[in-house]
């Protein structure tokens, strides 16, 4: 009895204890998505500071006052779960990752906010996406991702310029690219190519270094940018360390690439008939001149009298019968080796992040090459409660070795136009045909029939190799609890060396018989410093505040010399140090500078009523004294009606946003000094003078942007469906324009604020969760449709390159030219449309007297983007579908390629269709040498360029945690993944995703193909290692 | 605590204020025009920027000379080839957008602003050389004007030069605040045209020297006044002014006719030719 006594008593005591007093709980949490181990997953007791972290099993322990006690289990990136802990002395948790999309951070401008409070159009594109894409450049990378963001690579050359276009074009002459913010300093983003295509100085950022991306669309978002945020301003974040373990990651992936697209051009046979027929018969000079191109030795002897055909082209089988396709030659497989290493992780005070990369990519076309070396720190370090520093630094080093620009016969898509009966190595010297005619000891003069670019492969170096340095250093302060000063200073340092050497033997491109040589030293340094205070605060509960307000200085100082010289001893002398003759020598610098003021105030009462206001002073160097300072306001409201009581019902609907924002942003992409006037060195015979080259415009102020955006954000069934609508309406007033002037004035143009245009559309965003549990299946889901138009243009039309002008009335690079009305089935005549007085069509075959008329638009109708992600335990499936509707292309090398024998460039196969016999129906005019029969730019040489592209698609295997621990690592990932493995096109050139890099520096000059690369088809191998 | 806060404060508002000068950018390729015309040599540097205008390759640096001779030919020469300017000069079937026709008129009044910029200036220019820059300047636009109402406007002896529209006469240079007129300038007669030129190349003659190194001396004015009579069938100026260069004693003719042409060594004060552009 008294042992039962004594055990009631003792347990009774227990229960006492365990209700009054503290006691110990452990556990372990494992990811729900592998089942792995959780490290450094928070744990806290609800409402008390007491704390435990997950050791690196898993594992914690820790001490609750109560059994009331609710234990919070937090992890970034992971959904927060509370767990009551009850009478269990042991709580595992599986942790799930948190993609409620809701809940995100969001970059802005200066500061960060919560996705479901912002009132503006910010598109966020998550770093990991832009991982493991094997191309060069990140922008690249989120084509397809971001609703009205459209990227364009405008021909599948390494390193160059991309168009990014921001719900659609806002300028006619001044820039079109949206405002680069990296880390807080606004990037040099323009080409510094002195020779070839653009380049693109984003290059040198690494991928893997970016954290996110936010790309912010509507006015109310950009106007704390102001003056450059009319084409949309991109905000890239590095990654920064957390604290924690240290984390190691290494990556490497390998692949191989090739040509997305071909064409079928003329073999020997053909091409002979063809031009047979185009001359008219076989003559004597035909002969001469296919003997001359089939490598004939008699070409180099007799030339004039050599009438026997010869059996390079003459005789189909015979032994020296030749058919050659060129285009074969320079489309190569290509291949890519990529290797990045990161490390972070640090204390509660310190955090660093710290990466390396080296990437090698070979392109699809024969001597184009991209490298690149590069790495980065990022520290952070609390010095107080109240102090915080931070420092990021990062240098890399690319080497392109680029390709003469679309429009030059020495770049390697011009092969093309070579004749097929030219064999690649002259029989009569054993080398690349061209380079060497034995009767001279010279490369051919006219021998093949053009310059041929394998010799330029063969024998010249151009090289350009960029230095960039991003370094920034900040310091934040928390003077009150609510007030926190803030000051950045970075800089961004450009140092650009472009190297060419000519050999001898590409004497016929170059017109240098010793060859030629020439270095370009660019340097662009460009600091910005922000200095700002936040202050956030929440009154009684249901006044929420946060307010910045602060300045801004940016100055870009750019230098640049270059020399050149000709006559070298041999190709084993490639500098000027040896050149017979320096024969140029030049230097220049330039410079502009921005002081800015910048404030905003986002109010939100009660969870539910939201109210940003934003403005920005920006005054640049660029303008007239009498304009340089702009006001850039933007308002916005939210009202997230979900929050509502009336709304509580619906059960269906968890979050539901209206938001509405107005604002005025503006274009300052203008040259530094195209408010001045100027005066112009020039001379006579050596004797210097000067002259005026430019009048002043003291008013000439800031292109204006105002844009109107109404949205709505909605979240339902649990927020398994999340979506956005907008409709915004953008409308550009005082056009930066370069206005022709009245010629007696002594100048030709003057940079005047005059015209306007409008952009108008709508996006659409959806995620859905579709399947969740061990088997995830994720959709997501944009499309945007913008339609540009010029509303007014002084009354001028602008001409852009072939038939792309800026018209009023029309979008932007509409191609406005005769329309052809196919061939006259009589005679072969090819025929254009005209339009009579009273609106009746009728055709003519005089080109001259066809009606110029909109005969196609680069712009597309609608862009979009479909990815869907799959994971079942460790295995992760991804594909992209991307998308651009109803644009044309231009082809401005139809003239030449499709021209039913007109010169004798090879032909594209469909010219065989060509007109023969009266009643023939076809739309290939009769073939007539020299007779300019339907080769007139009009819309012959427009074609639809809508496609559809599988443009990523991932197969991924992260290797579970106990094999993981096994072999000594965190984590590891293998994986194959492939860009742009399917194209789906009418587009009759080799890819519908192009715009001439020779023309591209003009914003009228869309949709140009001109022997233009297609884009690269990679797939690559990759390992991804953590530990 | 406070402390810092004013140091920021302070910080703040001094880089501010300093960064607002910072605004005014002084471009280096090119000068900005307040800083190119302050000095005797400025100017006559710009009358070196006039005789470079003049010999560009769309005006007397050849296209003028070759669009003369395709518009004057009566089935002598032909003109062949992709180039579609001069084909529609040579046919006298000239499309608005012929660029040809574009080109000269830009480049010519360019030429033409540049001298009025010159005689505007005129008060900056050392004494002893004042002269020879205003002769310099006044040939420079008395030619312009020739080859323009030339060009564009009827031939003087076509029915009533008083009546036929010439060319649009600008004598003061193009400013900020003139652009805006520029707009409604109209077409100076054509006999209005030919007294400027009579007078500007007069003044020439008078105000030029005998030497004036590589540019244009009295005689050369006076063999293109005689050219501008000649235009005007006023045979007895035409053969004076000729007269003037020929009985200077200044120039002596060439054994071999051809000689005249593809010298690259002689300008227009060699004295084998008398008005010779490179």
């Amino acid at each position: 009895m008294r042992k039962i006594l004594l055990c009631v008593g003792l347990f009774m005591s227990l229960m006492v204890t365990a209700n009054a007093q503290e006691r110990s709980i452990s556990g372990k949490i494992t990811a729900q998505e592998d089942g792995s181990a959780l490290p450094g997953v928070n744990v806290v007791v609800k409402g008390t500071t007491l704390g435990s972290v997950t050791d690196g099993e898993g594992s914690y322990t820790i001490t609750i006052p109560s059994n009331d006690a609710v234990l919070v289990f937090s992890f970034i990136g992971l959904l927060t779960q509370e767990v009551v802990v009850g009478t269990r002395s042991v709580v595992d948790v599986v942790m799930s990752n948190d993609i409620t999309q809701l809940n995100e951070i969001v970059v802005v401008g200066y500061g960060t906010q919560l996705k479901q409070d912002l009132t503006g159009n910010v598109a966020t594109v998550k770093g990991d996406v832009l991982q493991n894409i094997p191309v060069p450049t990140f922008e690249q990378a989120i084509q397809g991702r971001a609703a009205g963001v459209f990227v364009e690579a405008g021909n599948g050359k390494l390193g160059q310029g991309i168009k990014v276009r921001v719900r659609g074009s806002s300028s006619v002459s001044a820039g079109n690219q949206p405002l680069y913010v990296i880390d807080g300093i606004p990037m040099t983003t323009a080409s510094q190519a002195s020779t070839g295509g653009q380049t693109n100085p984003l290059t040198d950022i690494n991928p893997a270094d970016i954290a996110s991306l936010e790309i912010l669309k509507d006015a109310s978002a950009s106007a704390i940018y102001g003056s450059r945020a009319a084409n949309g301003v991109v905000i890239i974040t590095t990654k920064r360390g957390k604290s924690g373990k240290t984390k190691f990651n290494l990556g490497y992936q390998t692949g191989v690439s090739e040509a997305t697209g071909h064409r079928e051009w003329l073999n020997t046979e053909e091409y002979v008939e063809l031009f047979t027929e185009s001359n008219g018969g076989l003559t004597n000079s035909l002969i001469r001149r296919f003997n001359r191109y089939g490598a004939d030795p008699l070409a180099l002897t007799n030339p004039t009298t050599n009438n026997t055909p010869h059996e390079s082209w003459a005789t189909p089988g015979a032994p020296g019968y030749v058919d050659t396709n060129w285009e074969d030659q320079v489309l190569k497989r290509g291949s890519i080796n990529q290797f990045d290493f990161s490390a972070s992780g640090g204390t509660d005070k310190t955090k660093f992040f710290a990466s390396t990369s080296y990437s090698d990519q070979e392109g699809i076309l024969i001597g184009n090459r991209f490298k690149r070396l590069s790495g980065r720190v990022n520290i952070d370090h609390e010095a107080s409660d109240r102090l915080t520093l931070g420092v990021n630094f990062s240098l890399s080093r690319s080497l392109n070795y680029r390709l003469a620009d679309d429009n030059a016969f020495s770049t390697p898509m011009q092969i093309v136009a070579l004749s097929p009966m030219t064999p690649v190595i002259d029989p009569r010297t054993g080398l690349l045909s061209g380079v060497l005619n034995p009767e001279t000891g010279l490369p051919n003069g006219n021998y093949p029939l053009y310059y041929n670019p394998l010799i330029d492969d063969a024998y010249n170096d151009r090289v350009t190799e960029v230095f960039r340095n991003f370094g920034s250093a900040y310091a934040s302060y928390k003077i009150t609890k609510q007030l926190t000063f803030r000051s950045e200073f970075g800089y961004d340092l450009l140092t650009q060396h472009e190297s060419r050497y000519f050999a001898r033997e590409t004497s016929r491109n170059t017109g240098q018989p010793n060859g030629q040589s020439d270095d370009f030293w660019t340097q662009v340094f460009n600091y910005n410093t922000n200095n700002f205070f936040q202050y956030t605060n929440t009154f009684s509960d249901v006044h929420s505040l946060e307010a910045i307000a602060g300045m801004s200085y940016q100055e870009t100082n750019n230098d640049f010399s270059s020399n050149t010289g000709i006559g070298f001893p041999s190709n084993a002398y490639k500098k000027n140090f040896s050149a017979a003759t320096i024969t140029g020598a030049n230097a220049q610098e330039s410079e502009f500078n921005f002081l800015s003021y910048f404030a905003r105030v986002n109010y939100k009462f009660n969870n539910k009523y939201l109210i940003g206001l934003s403005g920005r002073v920006d005054g640049s160097s660029r303008f007239g004294a009498d304009n340089r300072y702009g006001f850039f306001p933007a308002t916005s409201v939210g009202w997230i009606m979900s929050e509502e009581s009336f709304m509580s019902d619906v059960n269906i609907i968890d979050f539901l946003k209206l938001r509405a924002s107005y604002g005025v942003v503006g274009n300052a992409e203008i040259g530094n000094f195209d408010s001045y006037g100027l005066y112009s060195a020039s001379h006579v015979a050596g004797v210097p003078g000067q002259r005026p080259t430019q009048i002043e415009n003291p008013n000439l102020g800031w292109e204006q942007t105002a844009q109107i955006d109404v949205g709505i954000d909605f979240g339902i069934l649990e927020s398994r469906i999340t979506g956005e609508i907008d409709y915004y309406v953008k409308k550009t007033s005082d056009l930066l324009l370069n206005v022709n002037l009245p010629g007696n004035t002594g100048f030709r143009t003057q940079t005047q604020n005059v015209g306007a245009l409008e952009n108008k559309g709508f996006e659409f965003v959806l995620n859905t969760e579709n399947l969740v549990g061990e088997f995830k299946w994720t959709t997501s889901f944009n499309l945007a449709a913008n339609r540009n138009k010029i509303t007014n243009l002084d009354d001028q039309i602008l001409q852009g390159d072939f038939l792309g002008v800026a018209k009023e009335g029309e979008a932007l690079g509409v191609f406005f030219g005769p329309k052809y009305a196919g061939v006259d089935p009589a005679n072969g005549d090819a025929l254009y449309y005209v339009v009579n007085a009273d609106g009746t069509q009728s055709t003519t075959n005089d080109y001259n007297e066809a009606t110029y008329q909109v005969i196609g638009n680069p712009n597309p109708d609608l862009i979009g983007g479909l990815t869907n992600n799959f994971s079942y335990r460790g295995i992760d499936f991804s594909f992209l579908f991307q998308g651009v509707f109803g644009n044309q292309v231009y082809n401005g090398g139809g003239k030449f390629m499709s021209a039913n024998g007109d010169f004798f460039d090879n032909q594209t196969k469909d010219q065989l269709n060509r007109w023969q016999n009266p009643g023939d129906i076809t739309d290939v005019p009769q073939a007539r040498l020299f007779g300019a029969n339907g080769t007139g730019e009009s819309s012959r040489y427009v074609s639809d360029a809508g496609y559809v592209r599988l443009k990523t698609i991932t197969l991924g295997y992260n290797l579970p945690s106990s094999v993981a621990g096994r072999l000594k690592v965190a984590s590891a990932r293998v994986y194959v993944s492939a860009q742009n493995l399917l194209t789906f096109t009418d587009y009759e050139g080799w890819d519908p995703e192009v715009n001439a890099d020779t023309y591209a520096g003009n914003n009228i000059n869309q949709g140009v193909d001109f022997y233009s690369a297609p884009q690269a088809k990679t797939i690559t191998f990759g390992i991804n290692v953590g530990f | 605590m406070k402390l810092i806060t004013k140091i920021l404060t302070i910080g703040l508002v001094v880089s501010i204020a300093s960064c607002a000068d910072n605004l005014d950018v002084s471009p280096v390729d090119n000068v900005n025009a307040d800083d190119a015309l302050n000095t005797s040599a400025d100017v006559e540097a710009l009358v070196v920027g006039a005789y470079d205008a003049l010999g560009d390759g769309d005006l007397l640096g050849g296209n003028m000379q070759r669009d003369s001779e395709l518009l004057g030919d009566d089935g002598d020469v032909f003109w062949d080839g992709t180039f579609v300017a001069p084909g529609e000069i040579w046919t006298k079937d000239m499309q608005i957008t012929n660029d040809q026709a574009e080109t000269t008129w830009l480049d010519a009044y360019r030429a033409i602003n540049t001298c009025n910029l010159v005689l505007a200036n005129l008060d900056l220019v050392v004494d002893a050389k004042k002269e020879t820059v205003e002769g310099d300047a006044k040939f420079v636009r008395g030619l312009m004007y020739f080859e323009l109402v030339r060009l564009y406007a009827k031939t003087y002896t076509d029915g009533n030069p008083s009546a036929n529209p010439g060319v649009p006469l600008i004598l003061t240079p193009t400013s900020t605040g003139s652009l805006s007129e520029s707009k409604n300038v109209t077409r100076a007669s054509v006999e209005e045209v030919y007294q400027q030129v009579l007078s500007d190349l007069g003044d020439a003659e008078a105000l030029l020297p005998k030497e004036n190194g590589f540019f244009a001396n009295t005689y050369v004015a006076s063999a293109i006044l005689s050219r501008v009579y000649l235009m005007q069938n006023n045979y007895a100026e035409a053969a004076a002014a000729a007269n003037k260069v020929i009985e200077s004693g200044y120039y002596s003719l060439l054994n071999d006719y051809a000689d005249n042409f593809n010298k690259t060594s002689a300008g227009p004060g060699s004295t084998t030719s008398s008005g010779r552009s490179q």
